[in-house]
């Protein structure tokens, strides 16, 4: 085969087939291309958009005008990726960053052409005034990543439309693992004919030798290992479902709150019991009232679910002040009531197995910061690397947790919303500590550690059921990795479930 | 000065007070003296800068009405446009150093934050204030939790428990560094309360106090460990989170510390 010298420099860079066909539609597409890139979870999408930014150069003769706009957890990732695969000095542009900027430039200057490389959140960027004076600074290429999340009513859909719509765009490229939101109006701006879609199902991709990249037989089996509850427990178990059943009431504050009590107990009793100290604390007021930054709140999230899982959100406890303060005392004695977490002692006995005496690198996963700190601090007396990873970690700390981790190993507790950006193909134990809520997120755990080159079967999932607050079916159905139907990461399942999903969320609130 | 724009400077300036987006609020000229008021009153704001053009033309301030009120005592605000009543604040830049906004506030209530696209912000006493405690509060927390833990384990064991203790779940730690375990809890770091506390053979003696999980208590120490760590290594900024999880720890041990007393005050009763 004839290749040209493109071709082979990228595949000096560990490209796959499918990365470098991006990389030249891409570029092949300019001026004024605009590329959707919609490619399984697990494809290497981000490594893909930084190798073009560094082929962009090269084709140019200089350093293009680049902008990327991230959710703001993942700004730090991308300047470091951008520098380590692209050799490029990349600016953090927040709102602090962005008032220097302005110090610095004379009044007829637009502050974003006096950088060259930028990352940016989406929503410090959607304010209008900010918006006009981003795009007129004139971009060789603008990555905009989860791009599902830029809905058209939204003003991050605004952001999207203005840059996708103008000629101070050379190139553009919007990442989305699950560009469909169930919405046509969402979809609108890819309906163009100048956009281009890639939209590559794992199953269907060869690699360089002419091997699909996933074997056929695709099967991935989770265990549940049932817990034996102490007297205790159960006692905590059965108040909590108790108020469940009892929740059928009008009240729909109410009802939220005791659905975040019972998706709180499920995940961990160190998360139930900070939940249930929060709203009795009175200092916490003092915290809110003076308001210390809010570095990784997403306003913008689509569901409750997910504001939930954005990790105590400020939204929650003036709903959590509602509630009677005897019932919150009541559990708070029953919890301290109980001498020992049987979860955490079967999960400890699975990572025993496994990282102690295979010197293996396990990850746990779990739905909230509290209980990620809480299995953090609970590893931290152990032996081995623990690694933890949230939404609420700044980002250099992220960067480094996944640095030990990966080339140290121990364990990595992450919580789902944090998975984003992180690949963990390395991995041999996959502890469920809590089961999502929101069947997206389980995608999101699985499409992090089932990348090309993972064998399925290879790594052990586990995950616990008690039988009063998660009975063994609900993880059964939740997770749903056991059969030969299953493979991972497919859009087809991926696409319809997550719009099933949205529809289901939107209705009855689950 | 901090020539990444992005860098967090070790050096506190202007920029540093203003972490997140600002909505400013700011009246033209011709606004009038009711409408700017409207505008003000629901964050109880005591200043808005007139800009008109793009450009700052001065600041309407209630202590700026009072004085025009009382320069003429027969005009009534509700015939007033801001332009007639404004005045003109000291302006810096967030390159600057935070000591230029002090000084400034000496002998004014606000100062503007100006850059050549406009103005960006106005400091007042109260940003500043509130800057003060983001950086002074997890030190304090800090503070009160440490105090407390050591008041408690003090009050939980004799001193003669307190060297069993310290043989359990220190000398071997001290000893592996060829160094003799400290003897007093005020010799000790926070690290070694969290041993004494949560050692298993130790936890008899403060399961009364802290609750039946060792666990749970274990993970609320080496939760405060690491925030520690990194307030006194001067590590990233304080989440949200860590001031949350301060917060929360520090209202854990006053409630244990405070149910001691209730308990030792019941038993003196007896």
């Amino acid at each position: 085969m004839n290749e040209s010298p493109l071709r082979e420099q990228l595949k000096a860079r560990q490209l796959l087939p499918h990365q470098v066909e991006f990389v030249e539609t891409a570029l092949g597409s300019m001026p004024g291309g605009r590329i959707l890139l919609a490619d399984d979870v697990g494809l290497g999408k981000t490594h893909a958009c930084i190798s073009l930014a560094w082929a962009l150069a090269q084709n140019l003769g200089r350093e293009p005008r680049t902008l990327v706009l991230a959710p703001s957890m993942l700004l730090e990732m991308w300047k470091s990726r951008l520098e380590e695969v692209a050799s490029r000095d990349a600016v953090i542009v927040d709102a602090a960053a962005y008032r220097r900027l302005e110090a610095r430039t004379a009044s007829d200057e637009n502050p974003w052409t006096s950088v060259n490389t930028v990352v940016a959140s989406i929503d410090f960027v959607k304010r209008e005034d900010r918006i006009s004076l981003l795009v007129e600074a004139a971009w060789d290429l603008v990555i905009l990543e989860e791009s599902h999340l830029a809905t058209r009513r939204s003003q991050r859909g605004r952001v999207l439309r203005a840059l996708w719509e103008s000629d101070r765009v050379n190139l553009m490229v919007a990442v989305s693992a699950t560009p469909h939101t169930g919405h046509a109006e969402d979809f609108e701006p890819f309906t163009s004919p100048a956009t281009r879609i890639l939209r590559r199902r794992t199953r269907e991709l060869l690699d360089w030798e002419g091997n699909s990249l996933i074997p056929d037989s695709a099967e991935q089996v989770v265990e549940v290992v049932p817990l034996e509850l102490s007297p205790q427990e159960r006692e905590l178990y059965e108040a909590i479902a108790r108020l469940t059943a009892g929740s059928e009431t009008t009240d729909r504050q109410r009802q939220f709150f005791i659905r975040i009590l019972t998706q709180r107990a499920t995940s961990s009793l160190f998360a139930l019991e900070q939940t249930v100290r929060r709203s009795l604390s009175k200092a916490n007021l003092a915290v809110h009232a003076i308001g210390p930054r809010t570095a990784h709140f997403d306003e913008e999230s689509e569901t409750d679910d997910q504001v939930d899982l954005f990790e105590d959100s400020e939204g929650l406890e003036p709903t959590l002040r509602l509630v009677n303060r005897d019932e919150l005392r009541g559990l708070l004695e029953s919890i301290e009531r109980i001498e020992v977490d049987t979860k955490w002692r079967a999960c400890a006995d699975a990572l025993e197995a496994e990282v102690v005496e295979k010197n293996g690198s396990a990850v746990i996963f779990c739905e909230f910061a509290d209980t990620a700190e809480y299995l953090a601090g609970l590893l931290g007396t152990l032996e081995y690397p623990v690694g933890v990873i949230t939404g609420a970690v700044a980002d250099t700390e992220r960067q480094r947790a996944y640095e030990t981790f990966s080339t140290e190993g121990g364990v990595l507790v992450v919580t789902s919303m944090a998975v984003e950006g992180l690949s963990l193909p390395f991995v041999k134990l996959c502890v469920h500590y809590d089961i999502p809520w929101n069947r997206a997120q389980i995608f999101q755990r699985i499409g992090r550690i089932h990348r090309y080159g993972v064998t399925p079967g290879a790594v052990r999932h586990v995950a616990f059921s008690d039988e009063i607050l998660v009975p063994n079916a609900r993880v059964q159905q939740q997770l749903r990795l056991t059969g030969p139907n299953f493979q991972f990461g497919s859009l087809d399942d991926l696409g319809s479930e997550l719009s099933a999903d949205v529809r289901a969320n939107g209705e009855d609130g689950e | 000065m901090n020539d990444d724009a992005s860098r967090a400077s070790p050096f506190h300036d202007v920029g540093s007070i203003f972490p997140d987006d600002i909505d400013l609020v700011s009246v033209e000229p011709s606004t009038t003296v009711a409408e700017a008021l409207r505008l003000m009153a629901p964050n109880r704001y005591s200043q808005v800068p007139v800009i008109r053009d793009g450009t700052v033309r001065g600041v309407f301030s209630l202590w700026s009405l009072a004085q025009h009120l009382m320069d003429h005592p027969r005009l009534l605000p509700q015939d007033l446009a801001v332009g007639d009543v404004m005045e003109n604040i000291p302006d810096v830049t967030v390159d600057d150093p935070l000591d230029r906004v002090l000084e400034h506030l000496n002998s004014h209530d606000a100062v503007l934050v100006k850059s050549p696209h406009g103005v960006q912000a106005i400091a007042t006493g109260t940003d500043v204030l509130k800057y003060f405690y983001r950086v002074a509060r997890p030190f304090v927390l800090l503070q009160e939790i440490e105090l407390s833990l050591r008041n408690l384990i003090e009050a939980c064991i004799s001193s003669a428990e307190l060297e069993t203790c310290i043989d359990r779940a220190l000398r071997g730690k001290y000893e592996s560094m060829k160094k003799e375990p400290p003897k007093t809890l005020s010799d000790m770091t926070f690290e070694d309360y969290r041993s004494i506390v949560t050692a298993k053979p130790n936890w008899e003696f403060f399961r009364g106090i802290l609750g039946a999980n060792r666990d749970l208590a274990a993970a609320k120490l080496e939760q405060i460990r690491k925030i520690r760590n990194d307030v006194f290594h001067f590590r990233d900024a304080t989440s949200v989170r860590d001031y949350q999880a301060l917060a929360t720890n520090r209202d854990w041990l006053f409630e244990k510390t405070a149910a001691f007393h209730e308990q030792r005050k019941k038993e003196a009763a007896k």
